[in-house]
């Protein structure tokens, strides 16, 4: 992977004083946590999913691309597809956000589940049913465009690589 | 050429990695309090056919006492929600739903006293 390139996804943007990457850090890691352990695990094969939900290591749950056709034009082309990668970003993505590792493409990805969900899937249900993701979205398009600051691992990668 | 070929194997590889589901039967009979004159007896769940947005009836077996349904759902989980209903009024409100667990055969007997948690000590109290 040419350099500059490595550089625009890897390098976090640091704010002027250490305690701002620490105040902005704390949604990241919180929502990383709640998307690997919770949203995620619950609907995609994690060694820590609930045991009665029977799924499989990296298995997406069966209802799952059920709920993803019923969205209409490509999601009803490819609905098993779209259903894999929309839990995995949450499942997987959250470990590496809460990690702050590969941040903005992670991020990216869970950018676009949260849109998925927040408009596709809940806009039929009122806005108290899109809160949710809506309140997902705000965190992961600030690191989608910000990196992991300078509590994660891109930030230690960044300075050992002198990117 | 080569990101094309990775495309399509990780494409097919994430549609073949959805949860393998099965059929699943669940024989519901529920005891109903006989001092009510029953019209109507249902249940509510989280699996299709059943829903909780719209109710389905229960048959009689023993009338204002026992009634039955048989549902077949197909599920990849090990357990299924439900809550039943009688004459509309919908039991364990504010209370968790009952948690059906399958058994490893095709076919589950439930059997539930209406509005009783599944496990609730009913305490009897004698007074002399």
């Amino acid at each position: 992977m040419p350099s500059s390139l490595l550089k625009s996804v890897i390098k976090p943007i640091i704010l002027p004083y250490w305690w701002q990457d620490a105040l902005l850090c704390i949604p990241r890691i919180v929502c990383g946590y709640l998307f690997a352990a919770d949203f995620g695990a619950a609907k995609f094969g994690m060694p820590w999913s609930p045991a009665d939900n029977n799924l499989q290591l990296f298995e997406v749950a069966f209802w799952f691309p059920g709920d993803v056709a019923q969205y209409g034009g490509i999601f009803a082309m490819f609905p098993a597809f779209f259903a894999w990668m929309g839990a995995f970003s949450e499942a997987v993505g959250g470990i590496f956000l809460m990690l702050g590792l590969a941040t903005r493409p992670f991020s990216l990805l869970l950018v676009c589940t949260m849109l998925v969900a927040a408009f596709l899937q809940q806009s039929g249900n009122g806005m108290w049913n899109m809160l949710p993701a809506l309140g997902f979205l705000w965190i992961t398009l600030y690191t989608m465009l910000m990196g992991s600051g300078r509590f994660g691992v891109d930030y230690i990668i960044a300075k050992k690589l002198r990117l | 050429m080569k990101p094309y070929i990775c495309s399509i194997i990780i494409t097919l590889l994430a549609c073949s990695c959805v949860q393998k589901t099965y059929k699943k039967t669940v024989v519901y009979q529920l005891l109903t309090p006989n001092d009510t004159a029953i019209t109507k007896v249902s249940i509510k769940g989280s699996d299709k056919p059943l829903s909780w947005q719209q109710d389905s009836a229960l048959t009689v077996v023993v009338k204002d006492s026992l009634y039955t349904v048989t549902i077949t759902t197909t599920t990849g989980y090990k357990f299924t929600e439900v809550k039943f209903l009688v004459n509309g009024v919908l039991e364990l409100q504010n209370q968790n739903n009952r948690r059906v667990v399958f058994a490893d055969g095709d076919t589950t007997y439930y059997k539930a006293v209406f509005n009783v948690a599944p496990n609730s000590i009913i305490i009897n109290k004698y007074v002399n």
